[in-house]
């Protein structure tokens, strides 16, 4: 039928309205509208009657199901296998599953077929080699190569695993797979590609629907079958483009520089898997296709996409999203916030250079999110990183509170305690040697995590190779308590190590390589292959580069530092002294080097005993850290210093400057700026200053609450300072509350029984005396003078103490026989102790007292007055002149009749 | 190969139906691309597809095409020309019966049936052009380029409702037409 558009036009206005109306309607519309033309009624109805699709739909199908429902090649053998079926398109070619049939046996494979004939001889031969090197390429996460060749009629195909499963994105949705599967799966994927770059082999190629995951939940690369090899990028732009050009480009997952046609290596991969985990984590793609492949291209050269939080919060199917990843949107954006943000952000960098350098490197990040460790993607700012190990790794913060210790020690003698301060020592080294001494060290050396990182970055610095081949992971690595985990890293370090022995590199890289995987061992907690390692590293740098050398002594230094954490002291003196003495004489350019020297060489000092020697070396690594200007390295040795002075003006002078540091640096709610804030205030009560150090303390207290930074150790020293300030400036009521609290903590930690409990047990028993409560406090003095008896050797001094204030507790809640006995016993078991003067003058007070409160004021008069002439005889005696005195004049009042002539 | 015939109309440039189906794949690719595209900008020349297949098959070199739709519709009607004269060739060697059977490899050809409702529908589509020709291209479009009725739309420049309205009333002359020819079931022989 023809007609013209004027004719057209009026059949087609009809048609619709006609077709448009009800079918009841329709005849009689058809009447009316063609009322006088009874042609046109005949042409519409003729339409009419052709309105519906035809049976078979052809039109509206297309002509693509007639071509597809006879595809040419279907049964068409090419190589040993023939094509079944058509499983997918791709930018090549047609992939088909296929069969081969042999006797007793028959094998499926995926067959692709390239598209592109072989036009020269070169790209033949390009094509050969890839196939061979395909053929190599073997793991379990890549769909291997059974066979490939040109078919009879010059078909080039490639045979691959078939691989029966679902892109990885839509698994992940049918599965609902949570952000911690997806990073799980992800993870796999990644090693997997970094598996080919081992073998040389680019992918370039890499999106969703390349990887699939079977029915075990096992990701497979598919469609290497146009990956580049690195060789050919490496030999030259020309090669590199000839790969970017013969490729219809998935442009969304492709990076700049390929979309760009410039040379590829293995950043085209990282970004591409960037790109994978983008839509993996949000459900959308950093960048959406635009409908024009060149656009779209555009966006990804010059634009950057949303970060992945950001980019889920926008969509309107964000509930859908999330449900997909078993989460709420609420959720999914917290848990996209922060470091996902920041390891997609890295893998998908512009700049070459800044993304991460290997496919592992990126794997390896995702992995210590998935542990808690701080990642790479994240600018190591050293209050992020303390965070994490703080939340990954309570021992070690509990370790760091030795400094605590100390200083508490020092407080009580302000207190008359100075028994108590010794006590606290002697029990935490017991506690300290209960534990695994090696372990108990290695976390106190993780807490200097923030100078180490520093230093390995020095090292890592020294060779570009280094930290990409390691992809930086010692940096992060930590002490490891679980020993799968601790297996894990092992075998992934000795096979790296392994890796660097077999690769022959210069002497400088491999050294450093091996050096640096030694470090990771030590951190990890793998001392003995640690000691190998680093020994192994140490001989190849002393003969290439002298002993006299940078590396030998950085060899040293790790060496010593490994010795002293598994408490072989001597041989740790000896290392650590031959590095400071390296270092020293070395023109210091690095001070980090020198200052980390001085200050690991000062705690071997320390622990054998050279106090002194142990101050000069913190003062200079104090002086060396402050003019390289790290403040948070400054502010450690700060700490450190004070822990070695013993002039508590300084100390404090020093923990305040620490404190300020952190608070600035680190801010207020680090935990290792709250750990200062309690140490300061340890300082400020030792001289005096409790009033000043109880602002301190409840600022602690309160952040210790809330964020849990102290750790329930930590928390409860805080609380014991704060019931001595509180005590101590007349508030026994506020002090009794702190004390009980931090009781509950330690006896929640400790159990009901542990000599540990002794400290705290005294404290409250000095706060029930200050509230008379003399019983109670008898109570608890029993107590204490039960675990201390356990604890301490029979000679040490400050048995006969405790035991003189049961016996003047019992006193004065009115047992006064009991009382009096266990004083006598206790100044009698004096004579045999270490006490030194004032402990015996304090038993003597106690024995006065307590003989007095018995009636035997003459004794009591004569004891007191021995005591007080006897004040002169040692400045340590001298102190308690004036409070003897006193107390003499005092007894003299209360027995005017006594006291004649003496 | 050598067997292979190679219809004079297109020379040397007409590829095997196998490609001919790739080329069908390359135009549902394209299409659904541009089923999310931005409208308001498209300015670079689309050449910069860089697949050497496709511009191989839908033109010459150093040509250029406006935007993506003028490139894809290009494309659909280069696929049409060549399965047209595939099946009229072949209708022609087995009416004629002069050609040995030997002489082509008929596997690499779609069925006889896709053949003769090509040419039946080819001839059709020309007869709507002559009075319609926009509608004759939504329906090569739809058709021979497999396109959703909103994708073709989006080529054509029209909102997918006229699209859609279009498509009926195209498809009720089409099959009204192609109807008729089946009642001449004879005619041609």
């Amino acid at each position: 039928m023809t007609w013209t558009r004027e004719r057209w036009a009026r059949i087609e206005e009809v048609f619709h309205r006609v077709a448009e109306a009800g079918a009841d309607r329709r005849p009689a519309e058809l009447a009316a509208a063609c009322a006088g033309d009874p042609e046109l009624r005949r042409e519409v109805a003729r339409l009419l009657d052709a309105d519906e699709p035809a049976a078979d739909g052809v039109l509206d199908t297309g002509i693509g199901v007639a071509l597809h429902g006879h595809d040419p090649l279907i049964g068409r053998r090419v190589g040993a296998f023939e094509l079944v079926e058509r499983i997918a398109e791709g930018g090549m070619g047609t992939v088909y599953r296929a069969e081969r049939r042999g006797a007793d046996f028959r094998q499926e494979a995926a067959v692709k077929v390239l598209r592109l004939g072989l036009s020269t001889p070169a790209m033949r031969e390009r094509f050969v080699r890839e196939r061979q090197v395909l053929a190599r390429l073997v793991h379990p996460n890549v769909a291997r190569l059974h066979d490939g060749g040109v078919a009879d009629d010059g078909l080039p195909y490639i045979a691959m695993e078939l691989v029966s499963g679902l892109p990885i994105d839509r698994y992940c949705d049918q599965l609902r797979t949570t952000v911690r599967g997806r990073l799980e799966l992800f993870v796999a994927v990644c090693r997997a590609v970094d598996h080919a770059h081992r073998n040389l082999i680019l992918h370039l190629d890499l999106k969703p629907s390349n990887v699939l995951v079977d029915e075990n939940g096992a990701p497979k690369l598919v469609d290497f079958g146009v990956a580049a090899l690195l060789q050919d990028v490496a030999a030259g732009a020309d090669a590199a483009v000839a790969v970017t050009r013969n490729r219809p480009l998935t442009p969304e997952y492709a990076s700049p520089e390929l979309l760009r046609g410039e040379p590829v290596g293995v950043a085209a991969d990282v970004w591409s898997l960037g790109a994978v985990l983008y839509e993996l984590l949000t459900g959308s793609r950093a960048f959406r296709p635009t409908g024009s492949d060149i656009e779209t291209a555009r966006a990804v050269c010059e634009t950057d996409a949303a970060r992945p939080s950001a980019a889920f919060g926008d969509g309107k199917d964000a509930v859908a999203r999330a449900a997909a990843r078993s989460a709420t949107p609420g959720e999914l954006v917290r848990a996209l916030r922060g470091d996902l943000d920041r390891i997609v952000q890295k893998a998908m960098r512009k700049e070459i250079s800044r993304r991460y350098a290997s496919c592992a490197a990126l794997a390896d990040d995702v992995e210590r999110y998935l542990g808690g460790f701080p990642v790479l993607a994240r600018d190591p700012s050293l209050g992020y990183r303390a965070s994490k190990f703080i939340g990954r790794n309570r021992l070690g913060v509990a370790a760091a509170f030795t400094v605590l210790v100390a200083l508490v020690g020092g407080l009580a003698a302000t207190l008359r305690m100075a028994a108590v301060a010794r006590d606290e020592r002697d029990a935490a080294a017991l506690a300290r040697r209960e534990a695994e001494s090696a372990r108990d060290r290695a976390t106190a050396a993780s807490v200097r995590a923030a100078a180490e990182t520093a230093h390995a970055r020095i090292e890592a610095a020294s060779s570009q190779e280094v930290a990409e081949f390691l992809g930086d992971t010692f940096l992060s690595s930590q002490f490891l308590v679980d020993p799968a985990e601790r297996d894990a890293a092992v075998a992934m370090i000795r096979r790296r190590a392994e890796q660097v022995r077999q690769r022959a590199l210069d002497p400088h890289l491999g050294a450093n390589l091996l050096h640096a995987l030694g470090r990771s061992l030590v951190r990890v907690g793998a001392f003995s292959e640690a000691e190998n390692l680093l020994k192994e590293a140490a001989a190849i740098r002393r003969e290439h580069f002298g002993p006299g050398s940078l590396e030998n002594a950085l060899s040293l230094g790790a060496l010593g530092r490994m010795w002293f954490t598994t408490g072989r002291l001597d041989e740790a003196a000896t290392a650590l002294r031959e590095a400071y003495a390296l270092h020293r004489d070395r023109p210091h350019d690095v001070h980090t080097d020198l200052a980390l020297a001085a200050n690991d060489l000062a705690a071997v000092e320390r622990a054998l005993g050279n106090v002194v020697r142990a101050r000069d070396l913190h003062r200079e690594a104090l002086a060396l850290r402050r003019e390289s200007g790290e403040p948070v390295l400054v502010a450690e040795s700060l700490n450190n210093l004070a822990n070695a002075e013993s002039d508590p003006a300084v100390v404090r002078q020093l923990l305040e400057e620490a404190l300020a540091l952190r608070e600035n640096v680190l801010g207020p709610d680090d935990p290792l700026t709250i750990q200062s804030r309690t140490n300061l205030a340890a300082a400020r009560m030792q001289q005096g200053g409790y009033a000043e150090a109880r602002p301190l303390l409840t600022l602690a207290i309160a952040k210790g609450r809330s964020l849990g930074a102290l750790g329930a150790e930590g928390l409860g020293v805080a609380l014991r300072l704060a019931a001595v300030c509180d005590l101590q400036l007349g508030d026994a009521a506020a002090a009794e509350a702190q004390i009980e609290e931090s009781l509950a903590l330690d006896r929640q930690r400790l159990g009901e029984d542990n000599v540990r409990l002794a400290t705290p047990l005294e404290i409250r028993a000095r706060i029930r005396e200050g509230r008379g409560r003399w019983g109670e406090a008898a109570l608890d003095w029993r107590d204490v003078l039960r675990f201390r008896t356990t604890m301490l050797p029979r000679q040490h001094r400050s048995l006969p103490l405790t035991r003189c204030s049961l016996g003047t507790a019992l006193v004065r809640a009115g047992d006064v026989d009991a009382g009096l006995a266990e004083v006598r016993a206790a100044n009698e078991a004096i004579t045999d102790s270490d006490a030194s003067v004032g402990d015996r003058l304090d038993a003597s007070l106690h024995l006065a007292l307590a003989e007095e409160a018995a009636g035997n004021v003459e004794t009591a008069e004569r004891l007191l007055r021995d005591a007080a002439r006897r004040c002169d005889e040692t400045p340590e005696a001298k102190g308690r002149r004036e409070a003897f005195a006193n107390h003499l004049r005092t007894f003299l009042a209360r027995h005017p009749s006594s006291g004649t002539g003496r | 190969m050598d067997s292979t015939p190679r219809p004079e109309s297109t020379g040397d440039a007409l590829p095997d139906s196998w490609t001919v189906s790739a080329l069908y794949d390359e135009i549902r690719r394209l299409a659904r691309g541009m089923m999310r595209r931005e409208r308001a900008d498209h300015t670079l020349p689309p050449t910069a597809l860089a697949n050497e297949a496709y511009l191989r098959l839908i033109g010459r070199e150093g040509q250029t095409w406006k935007d993506g739709n003028e490139l894809l519709a290009a494309a659909v009607t280069t696929l049409r020309r060549i399965l047209v004269e595939h099946g009229r060739r072949r209708l022609r060697l087995k009416r004629g019966g002069g050609v040995s059977r030997a002489a082509i490899d008929t596997d690499q050809l779609p069925a006889a049936a896709t053949d003769e409702r090509v040419v039946a529908l080819d001839e059709a589509l020309q007869r709507l052009a002559e009075f319609d020709p926009a509608k004759a291209k939504l329906v090569e479009l739809r058709f021979f380029g497999g396109l959703g009725v909103d994708d073709a739309a989006a080529v054509l420049g029209i909102s997918p409702r006229t699209a859609a309205r279009d498509w009926r009333v195209a498809r009720a002359f089409l099959q009204a037409e192609l109807g008729e020819g089946a009642d001449r079931d004879d005619l041609d022989s």
